[in-house]
């Protein structure tokens, strides 16, 4: 076999411009295929797939009547005494975590580094568990201090390195608005792709501080998520984002966002009961005159908006059904370009069959060659892969003027080696079926009349 | 050892048939020198394809060391032709990319000889014919009659039954082309059949016998009748 591959490596020397063209027409298909697979595998793979069967939200949509409402993304936030009313219905789940979008800047007292803009959740510290990250440092508020609105912070990962260097601040102060907020744990949620706990499914950043909803409602931290209000009026009224936080607890203006988790083990006899409770809340609150639209129930598990999410992303799905049709046409390119090649090469071929090689190994001595130039263009379309996902990057970091959080970003722009290797041994395949028919001509060579002169 | 009966080779085409070989007999002994000649076009270099196997044949029977070529198939025939049969090309046919040594291999690799056995055999084909020392340079590197005794070289050292020249001398200047005759000689005084396809009557004078082509038909000549018949 060594000897029939230095044979396929002459042949591959015969015409080396028709060889360096089909390992470029090759590795940029590659590249283009790579690049958007590893891309939609990762924008689409779960956040936390462990908990897709135990990890749901819900909604309740007390819109009119004539309000669009056609899936999770628009369907209205829990408003305040909804999420009072379920509160106190003492359910029966694992945990159940409530929380809403805000955004401030965050420094330190001496102001000894730079303060930053970042987006926070006004949470409780059963979102901690929902989220299911290890500490870095410290752990998450106790009830205590949630109860009592302390001012106290779990801080992320990438707020502790720009505010603290990285080291352990448990015990520490971060700056507010002017008040000084006690520092209880660090937690690193870049592994996450996507930020799920509000919704959002952004892919740019997660947030940097979390804090107790009742020191936010204290502070009075804007509502910088999705808030919605039953009407436009109400909308102007209450002023929903940055008015008065007691006028936004009794309006019918949603921003909170639910999460419940449940043990896998009691799952479906709980969520029986949750359901029964929205049903009957719903037509509790009926007989006052809520609740009138027909779609009034939203209610997902964190597998079920997953699937949602990748129904949402036609483009990505656009691009790499584009992708595919480019690599086949690179295909059809890479016969025109066997044939050609060993159209050129029918004397060798001629030589080779008057000095006694049979069909089959002229046909092997073809595949070699074929396989050698495969490999050339998939070592090619690797590199540029990579090159390619490292632009997406740097492109997409641009796109968010820098305020993404790269480790993050950089998880969707990953080369996948499992990708790689499906994707290689799919085009040795393709290319070894392409490379059938110009292989079976190459055979056919009539040695005679090549041979000549 | 070699006997054709009644071989007939037609080329068709849509509108033309042509008989390049006409009801062919003929036998060649053990080392025998035979030289082909003819006009351009009678059929001298089909003749030589059929004998190497590199063409089929409509009619007839064809036997190559006792056994019917005939009906056999590709795998047979790439094997017999490996086995006995050396070709010389008038171009030399060699792969300029490889060197004197990697040329006389590849016959070699197609028969499936082991490394050591193949090393063997390439140093005593190239010590043949004297290029032993350059075994290691490539077909660039060497004048025209250099390429051709390396040609010879690669041929022989499948220690083929049958040497098939077709116009070996025919790229190659006077002198050049007497040493390679002379080389082609040596080999079939050695004992390899040597089956010559020439133009050139001096070189056809130094067969033991001369076999003429015209219009597809094949006739055993005297020394005497190649002036008068062969161009």
């Amino acid at each position: 076999m060594k000897e029939l591959v230095m044979l396929a490596w002459q042949g591959l020397k015969q015409k080396p411009k028709l060889s360096a063209l089909m390992v470029i027409n090759l590795a940029v298909g590659i590249t283009l295929m790579l690049t958007m697979s590893a891309i939609v595998k990762q924008s689409s793979s779960e956040v936390i797939g462990y908990k897709g069967d135990s990890l749901y939200t819900a909604g309740l949509n007390y819109f009119d009547v004539d309000e669009d409402v056609n899936d999770f993304r628009q369907f209205p936030r829990w408003t305040y005494q909804d999420a009072q009313a379920l509160q106190q219905a003492n359910l029966p789940y694992e945990y159940v975590s409530f929380n809403y979008t805000t955004e401030f800047i965050v420094g330190l007292a001496d102001n000894s580094v730079r303060p930053i803009s970042v987006e926070a959740s006004g949470t409780d510290s059963g979102m901690f568990n929902v989220l299911d990250v290890p500490f870095i440092y410290g752990t998450a508020w106790n009830a205590q201090s949630e109860k009592s609105g302390e001012a106290i912070a779990v801080i992320s990962k990438h707020a502790n390195d720009h505010l603290f260097g990285g080291v352990d601040s448990v015990g520490q102060f971060i700056q507010v608005q002017g008040e000084q907020i006690r520092v209880a744990g660090v937690v690193d949620l870049t592994r996450y792709k996507r930020r799920f706990q509000d919704l959002s499914f952004s892919n740019n950043y997660n947030h940097d501080v979390f804090i107790p909803l009742n020191y936010a409602y204290a502070q009075n931290f804007p509502r910088t998520g999705q808030v919605t209000c039953r009407t436009d009026d109400l909308y102007t009224t209450i002023s929903p984002r940055s008015g008065s936080i007691d006028m936004l607890k009794s309006a019918e203006c949603g921003y909170l966002t639910v999460w419940f988790q449940y043990h896998n083990d009691v799952e479906l006899v709980q969520l029986a009961e949750l359901k029964t409770w929205l049903n009957n809340y719903i037509k509790q609150q009926q007989a006052l005159g809520r609740f009138q639209h027909k779609n009034l129930t939203d209610f997902y598990s964190m597998g079920e908006l997953y699937i949602l999410i990748q129904r949402f992303m036609a483009w990505e799905a656009i691009y790499l059904t584009f992708s595919y049709l480019l690599f086949g046409i690179c295909l059809v390119n890479t016969v025109g370009i066997l044939l050609a090649k060993f159209q050129a090469n029918r004397k060798l071929i001629s030589l080779y069959r008057a000095l006694g090689a049979n069909q089959s190994v002229i046909m092997i001595i073809h595949f070699l060659e074929i396989l050698m130039l495969t490999l050339a263009a998939i070592v090619l379309g690797f590199i540029l892969a990579f090159a390619g996902l490292e632009l997406m990057f740097h492109l997409r970091m641009y796109q968010t003027d820098y305020m993404a959080i790269a480790e993050q970003v950089r998880q969707i722009y990953q080369f996948d080696s499992e990708l790689a290797l499906v994707t290689t041994l799919g085009i040795f395949l393709a290319v070894g079926l392409s490379g059938l028919y110009p292989v079976y001509r190459s055979s056919r060579v009539s040695p005679a009349s090549e041979l000549r002169g | 050892m070699l006997k054709m009966n009644e071989v007939s080779k037609i080329y068709r085409t849509d509108l033309i048939e042509t008989h390049a070989l006409s009801n062919v007999n003929l036998s060649i002994d053990e080392g025998e020198f035979i030289a082909v000649t003819g006009p351009s076009g009678s059929g001298k270099t089909t003749f030589l394809n059929i004998a190497g196997l590199l063409e089929r044949f409509e009619r007839g029977d064809y036997y190559l060391d006792g056994e019917n070529v005939a009906n056999l198939n590709d795998k047979k025939l790439s094997q017999l032709r490996n086995e006995k049969i050396g070709f010389i090309f008038q171009g030399f046919n060699l792969i300029s990319d490889l060197s004197l040594y990697d040329n006389v291999e590849v016959p070699l690799i197609f028969r499936g000889i082991k490394a050591s056995e193949r090393k063997k055999r390439i140093e005593e084909a190239l010590e043949l014919v004297g290029l032993a020392s350059r075994m290691k340079h490539y077909p660039a590197q060497l004048s025209g009659g250099q390429q051709q005794r390396v040609a010879i070289a690669r041929a022989l050292a499948g220690k083929p039954r049958f040497l098939l020249a077709d116009e070996p001398t025919g790229n190659l200047d006077s002198l050049m082309a007497r040493q390679v005759m002379d080389l082609l000689q040596e080999v079939n005084q050695a004992g390899t059949t040597l089956i010559m396809v020439t133009h050139d009557n001096e070189l056809a004078r130094r067969a033991g016998r001369n076999i003429q082509i015209l219009d597809g038909e094949l006739t055993d000549i005297t020394k005497s009748q190649l002036t008068d018949l062969a161009v």
